[in-house]
C-alpha cells in the first residue's frame, strides 16, 4: 500500500469517526413538513389569486363609480398592470420546475438560472412600481380636484406622501432580495467556473 | 410506490447513509445547529425525490446527488457562520477512554476544519473519497468525467495536506 493510500485511509477513518448522534428525522414528521410546505405553496398561489382578483375587482367598482375618461383610463391602466405581472412570473418560471436535476452540475445550472430568474422577476417588480407610481399620481390629482374641495392640494400631497411611503418600502424589499439574488448568483457563478472541464488542463 | 413502501425505504435510506449524510452536512456547514437543519433538509429533499427514483443510477449515488444538491442549495442562500475552530465539530464523541476520545474528537475535528477549508469544488469531490465512492460513482454524483474527478481529487489531497501541515 503506497504511502499516499495510507493517508487516505487514516483521513477516511478520522473522517467516519462517529459524529454527534441526534435523532434521525422520523418519516410522520417529514410527511407532515412535506404536506405543510405543498399547503403552503397551494395556500401562497390562492392568496396571490384572490388579492388579484380583489384588485381587479375593487378596479372594476372604481371605474364603474365614475366612469370618466381619466378614471377608465388609471383603472384599465392598473387591471393591465396587474395582468401583465401574472403572465409575466408564470413566463419567468417556465422550464424551472423541475424539482431535481440528474447530476450536481446539472442542478447547479439550473440553480443559477433560478436565481437569474429571480433576478429577473425582481427587476419587472421595480417596472410594476414606476408603472403604478405614473398611473396613480395623476389619478390622484384628477380625484382630489375634481369634487372641487378647498383642500385639493394638500388631500393631493398627502396621497403622494402616502404612496411614496408604500413605494419606498416596497423598494427596499426590492432592493435587499436584489442584493441577496446578486450576491447568491456570483457564489454560483464561482462555483461553475471551478467546475468548468479546463480545470483538467490547468 | 405505495406510501408504507415509501416509508419503509426512506428508512432503510436513512439508516443505512444517516451518519453519511450528517458527514455530507458538516461539508457544507460549520454552525452545529444550521448542520442539523441542512441534514433535515437533506432528509426531506430525498423523501420527495425517493418516489421519482426509478434505478438510473445507484441507491448510493442517488442519495449523495440528493445530499450535494441540497447543500449547495444551503451553501448559496445562508452567509457562512464565524464559528471557532474548536467547536466546529460540535460535541466530542462518546467512547470508553476519555482520553482516547478526546483525541480522537481533535483529530476529527482538526480534518473537518481543513477539509471546510477547501474550495467547494474540490471539497465535494474529497468527501465523496473519504465516504468509500469510486471515481465513476463521484463522477455519477457530481456530473464530471473519471479523469476530471481524478485531477481535483490530486489537488484536494494536495490542498488538504498543506492546510494540515499549517495548522498543526
Amino acid at each position: 500500500m503506497s504511502s499516499t493510500d495510507k493517508e487516505m485511509e487514516s483521513w477516511a477513518a478520522a473522517w467516519q469517526a462517529a459524529p454527534p448522534q441526534s435523532p434521525e428525522p422520523e418519516v410522520e414528521a417529514l410527511r407532515r413538513r412535506v404536506e405543510r410546505r405543498s399547503r403552503w405553496l397551494v395556500l401562497e398561489t390562492v392568496g396571490e389569486a384572490l388579492i388579484s382578483a380583489a384588485a381587479l375587482g375593487l378596479l372594476l367598482r372604481s371605474a364603474l363609480a365614475e366612469p370618466v375618461a381619466w378614471n377608465l383610463a388609471t383603472m384599465a391602466g392598473l387591471a393591465l398592470l396587474i395582468v401583465w405581472i401574472w403572465v409575466f412570473a408564470l413566463w419567468n418560471r417556465r422550464g424551472l420546475w423541475r424539482p431535481e436535476a440528474a447530476t450536481f452540475a446539472a442542478h447547479l445550472e439550473i440553480s443559477l438560472r433560478r436565481g437569474q430568474r429571480r433576478l429577473r422577476g425582481l427587476q419587472a417588480g421595480w417596472w410594476l412600481l414606476a408603472g403604478e407610481a405614473f398611473l396613480l399620481v395623476p389619478w390622484l390629482w384628477r380625484v382630489n380636484h375634481s369634487r372641487g374641495l378647498p383642500s385639493a392640494t394638500a388631500d393631493f400631497l398627502w396621497g403622494v406622501i402616502a404612496l411614496a411611503g408604500l413605494c419606498a418600502l416596497a423598494a427596499g424589499v426590492l432592493t435587499l432580495l436584489g442584493r441577496r439574488t446578486l450576491r447568491e448568483i456570483a457564489e454560483l457563478e464561482d462555483l461553475r467556473r471551478s467546475f468548468s472541464p479546463e480545470i483538467d488542463s490547468r | 410506490m405505495d406510501a408504507v413502501a415509501l416509508a419503509a425505504r426512506f428508512e432503510t435510506i436513512l439508516g443505512e447513509y444517516g451518519a453519511a449524510l450528517r458527514r455530507v452536512a458538516a461539508g457544507y456547514e460549520r454552525d452545529p445547529g444550521r448542520r442539523e437543519d441542512l441534514f433535515q433538509e437533506i432528509g426531506l429533499a430525498l423523501w420527495q425525490a425517493l418516489p421519482g427514483f426509478r434505478g438510473e443510477c445507484s441507491e448510493r449515488t442517488f442519495v449523495y446527488r440528493i445530499a450535494h444538491n441540497r447543500g449547495l442549495t444551503h451553501a448559496t442562500r445562508r452567509r457562512p457562520a464565524p464559528v471557532p475552530l474548536e467547536t466546529a465539530g460540535g460535541v466530542a464523541d462518546p467512547a470508553p477512554d476519555p482520553e482516547t476520545a478526546a483525541h480522537a474528537a481533535q483529530g476529527r475535528r482538526r480534518l473537518e476544519a481543513a477539509i471546510l477549508a477547501l474550495p467547494l469544488s474540490l471539497r465535494q469531490v474529497l468527501t465523496l473519497a473519504l465516504e468509500g465512492l469510486k471515481g465513476a460513482e463521484i463522477g455519477e454524483v457530481l456530473g464530471l468525467s473519471e479523469s476530471n474527478v481524478a485531477v481535483r481529487l490530486h489537488r484536494a489531497r494536495k490542498m488538504l495536506r498543506q492546510i494540515l501541515e499549517e495548522r498543526p
